[in-house]
């Protein structure tokens, strides 16, 4: 990975820490106000050298690194797991007021989602980076979705290292109508929950 | 269970809601089409016995608006006349039986018990309001882009208000309609109430549930 990424591999490594703190500041502020954490958990990655030289090629880019840093916004990605529906726009709202970051684009795919059933809310931020001495801007996608959209994505994305699925249409079909159930039972969760809280 | 009669000459509309009230059942008593239209539009009932002369609107007329807005309860239609047009009239109208007079009380009530038993078959797979469709037999509601499944109890209840759109409907009601003997309370309804309202703006409905009155709820157009 070093080879592609050489030395900006630690601004993105710089990043990716921030980012993860400033998430699990969330969770201790929350915490300290007595208030729900909405954060189930959350993890971040570093794209691997030969998904974003992969990603590169498909999107018809040469495979250099200031194409895989400007032109691809993934190269730091987190990811985090909410609780129930109305955590994710919580977060959603927590992360438009951080400080240090500026608002790329938001797809709201919880609202409109993908023909397939996929469901999350996706974030692309410019995350300013402090480094010894300088401050470094970044593109860091943050994906926010529910333990259940979680659990269809992990599913939905096992088959694709499936090679010569039989019946795809029918297995098509077959994960979009998980995909609407769990988001039926995603939302009778939160109205439990609304009732728990005197709510409804 | 309630039901709304239709008829000119008031001594057999009085007397059907005598016979109606010593089986159990209660009744609004009208005595023209205008009066059965607007009673039909104003309450919920399980079904309507309508004569078809009558001054103004005749049953007939009652019957082809209630059909070409949506409402699908059950229609018994009585008359004097027992030619056979008009039977088949009547029918093709969505009358879903038919009786002439005189008849038997007997029969009457248990023509009445049929179509009580039968109406829940009657309706189509797929249900239209507003921009959403409700398709009960694939327990899913859509609004041509996005799709949400439904469990069993919450098709029933967002059937039965699609049917009685604009209409107030109480708890008490639901629980008899959808819960039937299977154990309900206003919490339960108050519970799938919230379930509906969540999902029905999660596929962005135009049409919402709105509670004017503690316990009474109503599908309405959003504004």
């Amino acid at each position: 990975m070093s080879g592609f990424y050489g030395e900006n591999l630690f601004i993105l490594e710089s990043a990716l820490k921030q980012m993860l703190t400033n998430i699990d500041l969330i969770k201790c502020y929350c915490k300290s106000i007595g208030m729900h954490d909405p954060i189930e958990h959350f993890e971040g990655r570093i794209k691997t050298e030969e998904s974003m030289i992969e990603k590169l090629h498909r999107k018809g880019l040469e495979p250099t690194i200031e194409n895989a840093l400007t032109k691809i916004h993934d190269a730091v990605g987190v990811r985090i797991i909410c609780s129930f529906v109305d955590d994710v726009y919580t977060i959603v709202n927590m992360v438009r007021s951080m400080e240090g970051l500026e608002i790329f684009e938001e797809k709201d795919y919880i609202a409109n989602p993908k023909p397939n059933g996929y469901r999350s809310f996706h974030i692309i931020v410019f995350f300013n980076v402090n480094l010894p001495g300088e401050t470094k801007r970044v593109p860091i996608e943050i994906q926010i979705r529910t333990i259940a959209q979680d659990c269809w994505a992990a599913l939905e994305h096992s088959l694709h290292y499936k090679k010569e699925i039989k019946n795809v249409e029918l297995i098509q079909d077959e994960l979009k109508r998980c995909a609407e159930e769990m988001a039926s039972t995603d939302l009778t969760m939160q109205t439990v929950r609304q009732m728990i809280n005197g709510e409804i | 269970m309630k039901i709304l009669v239709a008829d000119d000459e008031r001594d057999i509309a009085d007397a059907i809601g005598i016979i109606l009230k010593f089986n159990n059942f209660e009744s609004d008593v009208v005595y023209d089409g205008t009066s059965a239209y607007s009673k039909a539009n104003e309450n919920v009932y399980d079904c309507i016995v309508l004569d078809i002369m009558m001054p103004g609107m005749d049953g007939i007329d009652v019957l082809k608006k209630l059909r070409d807005e949506n409402n699908n309860t059950p229609v018994l239609m009585l008359t004097a006349k027992s030619q056979v047009a008009d039977k088949v009239n009547g029918l093709n109208m969505g009358a879903d039986d038919y009786l002439t007079k005189p008849f038997n009380k007997d029969e009457f009530i248990a023509r009445i018990n049929v179509l009580l038993r039968r109406s829940k078959t009657y309706n189509s797979n797929t249900l239209s309001c507003g921009n959403i469709v409700l398709d009960t037999e694939a327990l899913k509601i859509s609004n041509g882009e996005t799709s949400l499944r439904l469990a069993g109890k919450e098709v029933e209840l967002l059937e039965y208000l699609i049917h009685n759109k604009g209409k107030s409907i109480s708890a008490e009601k639901l629980i008899e309609k959808i819960w039937r003997d299977e154990g309900g309370d206003s919490n339960t309804v108050t519970l799938y109430i919230g379930y509906l309202r969540n999902k029905l703006k999660s596929v962005k409905a135009s049409v919402k549930i709105v509670s004017d009155k503690e316990y009474e709820y109503c599908l309405q157009e959003t504004e």
